[in-house]
């Protein structure tokens, strides 16, 4: 028999492994054909020259700070309204079905917000509302672009801080267009290949129409499902085909399918550390980065899987969930037999500290601890290690909020990668690390005053006020994952939501880019006597305590009131 | 209802476009 802990240590080091291996060589990748691009005289080049004439864009011509975000933002709201429409208009979209007509107005702004900002959050179940239309030139092409808009800014902000021209930041459309094809594609091929060989369905139809041994006929939802789980994965998305997302067969056929699932979402996010390192020229800090952000990830999923595997049963029932010869144990609820405690609550953790959001399990049916690791994950600003580019840019924005605590503490001379940190540059940190906290703070306070927002709560008490709490973090934080109590498709949540999704995923981007332009302009310092080493065991110790410190102290009054009490109540009724 | 989201998403967009306003440096700015 293999205990939960032995279980635990063998996959999680097969992740970390197979995530090493491959973030590097993908790392460099980036770092050549999208920080750098490719050489003038390469047949990429020649290839990307007819597109750019026929776009009428000079992919030369480096774009300063204001350039660099109008463009993103425009490129992202034209996504946002196209999106919009096709979610409307479905109906009469090719595919259509009769009896899946248009989303409504509240519905689609969610989903459209939703999908634009890589959070996916989804108030809907796509594989009985979604015509196939909308899911391959809507959802699927948006889970590319809001994946290239994620690393372009990281891009830029390593352009910012390794040392270059003044104020320019590179051009946004060769940053996105290369992240597209050169990475997102080829990366995204190769894993539908792979679902569809392991038994995820890809086809046109709808349903497969099967005959029971009782006699009677059952229609089994299918669609493209593999090639939008690609970069699903990859690209951290996490929008599902189906409702139940990868707990179901067709999404996530074998426990093969579901190891290759976490490490597909990891690999981007731990990829851009190396990306980074080489732009900044300091690998050494970048790796530092990597490690705070594996470290975190690792603790809060072993914290997961140990609240899940325990002997928790209520009192008054006569079983017992404790791990034997004959039983792997744990509390099952809500879990796929074919992963167990061990795959469920990695690639819980997985998901929402990466930017993802996908979910092989039930959320809502953890306990009290479960449910808070995902939260708490969450609510650390998505950087363990966070979504493709966001998770880099965060971590950056950490480590200079950690360099400036330091400096106020001991005197050192505020300087991060031998650029200094002044006021201007803590403004923009501060903005980046206020915004999503108050989206999450605020739209819980007005859910919970808002006159039958409470009646879309699925468990009363501290659990309902997790729900809320949740959705809200998942939202604000560009998440996606949600406790499936919560009914979120009222008008009320669906604009409320939206707005947070929106503006917790591009003011942080506008801040960050701020931060590109502002270090961009500083000459580099040779280091002194008073500069704090940024690559070794203290700074690191340093950022891990600012990063939970901040989390904690933003959110624990409200955690206090949903997964702290709901930890506190059902400790009462069950077995220790 | 869709004019309505229109004007949220409109305002969405407006004060994000604002924050880019309020960070672009000043021209001339070392």
């Amino acid at each position: 028999m293999i205990d939960f802990w032995t279980e635990f240590l063998l996959y999680a080091i097969a992740v970390i492994v197979t995530v090493a291996v491959l973030a590097r060589p993908i790392g460099a990748y980036v770092y050549r054909v999208v920080a750098v691009g490719p050489a003038s005289a390469s047949r990429w080049m020649r290839l990307e020259s007819a597109v750019w004439r026929g776009l009428g864009i000079d992919p030369t011509v480096e774009m300063g700070f204001a350039g660099y975000a109008r463009a993103l933002i425009a490129f992202n709201v034209v996504g946002g309204i196209a999106l919009y429409l096709l979610l409307r208009l479905q109906g009469h979209l090719p595919l259509a079905l009769a009896d899946r007509p248009g989303f409504s107005p509240d519905l689609s702004f969610n989903t459209a917000l939703s999908f634009l900002t890589n959070t996916n959050w989804q108030a809907y179940s796509g594989d009985n509302t979604l015509n196939h239309s909308v899911q391959m030139a809507g959802l699927t092409v948006q889970n590319f672009l809001s994946a290239a808009t994620g690393i372009s800014v990281a891009v830029a902000l390593g352009r910012g801080l390794g040392s270059r021209a003044e104020g320019l930041l590179g051009n946004f459309w060769a940053d996105c267009l290369r992240t597209t094809v050169y990475v997102l594609l080829p990366g995204a091929i190769l894993l539908a290949l792979y679902f569809g060989i392991a038994g995820a369905v890809q086809t046109l139809q709808y349903d497969a129409v099967v005959h029971t041994v009782e006699g009677t006929v059952q229609h089994i939802a299918v669609g493209p499902v593999a090639s939008q789980e690609a970069i699903k994965m990859f690209g951290t998305n996490g929008g599902g085909f189906f409702g139940a997302n990868s707990a179901h067969p067709f999404e996530n056929p074998t426990a093969l399918s579901n190891f290759v699932q976490i490490v597909a979402l990891l690999c981007i996010p731990f990829a851009l550390t190396y990306t980074f390192g080489l732009q900044v020229g300091r690998p050494r800090d970048a790796r530092l980065l990597r490690q705070v952000m594996l470290g975190l990830l690792v603790a809060l999923a072993f914290l997961g899987g140990a609240a899940e595997q325990r002997n928790a049963v209520p009192s008054g029932i006569n079983v017992s969930a404790a791990q034997s010869a004959l039983q792997s144990g744990g509390l099952m609820e809500g879990k796929e037999t074919r992963f167990g405690i061990v795959s469920s609550t990695l690639f819980t953790a997985a998901t929402t500290g990466t930017s993802t959001g996908a979910t092989d399990a039930s959320i809502d049916s953890m306990t009290a601890m479960g449910t808070f690791v995902p939260l708490f994950l969450i609510q650390l600003s998505e950087l363990t290690p966070g979504g493709v580019g966001s998770g880099i840019y965060t971590m950056v924005v950490y480590a200079l909020l950690a360099v400036f605590i330091a400096g106020l503490m001991i005197g050192r001379t505020p300087e991060y990668l031998g650029k200094k940190i002044e006021a201007t540059e803590m403004k923009l940190v501060a903005i980046f690390v206020l915004v999503t906290p108050a989206l999450v703070l605020i739209g819980t306070a007005v859910a919970v005053l808002w006159p039958d927002a409470l009646k879309s709560v699925g468990n009363p008490g501290a659990r309902g006020f997790t729900e809320i709490l949740y959705g809200y973090s998942s939202a604000a934080n560009n998440n996606g994952s949600s406790m499936g109590g919560l009914n979120a498709n009222t008008p009320f949540f669906n604009i409320s939501l939206g707005i947070a999704m929106f503006l917790g995923r591009f003011w942080p981007i506008v801040a960050a880019l701020g931060l590109a332009d502002a270090f961009s302009r500083k000459r580099p310092l040779e280091p002194g006597p008073g500069t704090m080493p940024t690559s070794g065991l203290v700074f690191g110790m340093l950022l891990v305590g600012t990063i939970v410190l901040v989390g904690v102290l933003t959110f624990v009054p409200a955690l206090t009131l949903g997964p702290v009490a709901d930890a506190l109540v059902t400790a009462g009724g069950t077995a220790p | 209802m869709d004019i309505i989201l229109l004007l949220i998403y409109v305002a969405l967009v407006g004060v994000t476009a604002w924050l880019i306003a309020a960070i672009t440096p000043p021209r001339g700015r070392p």
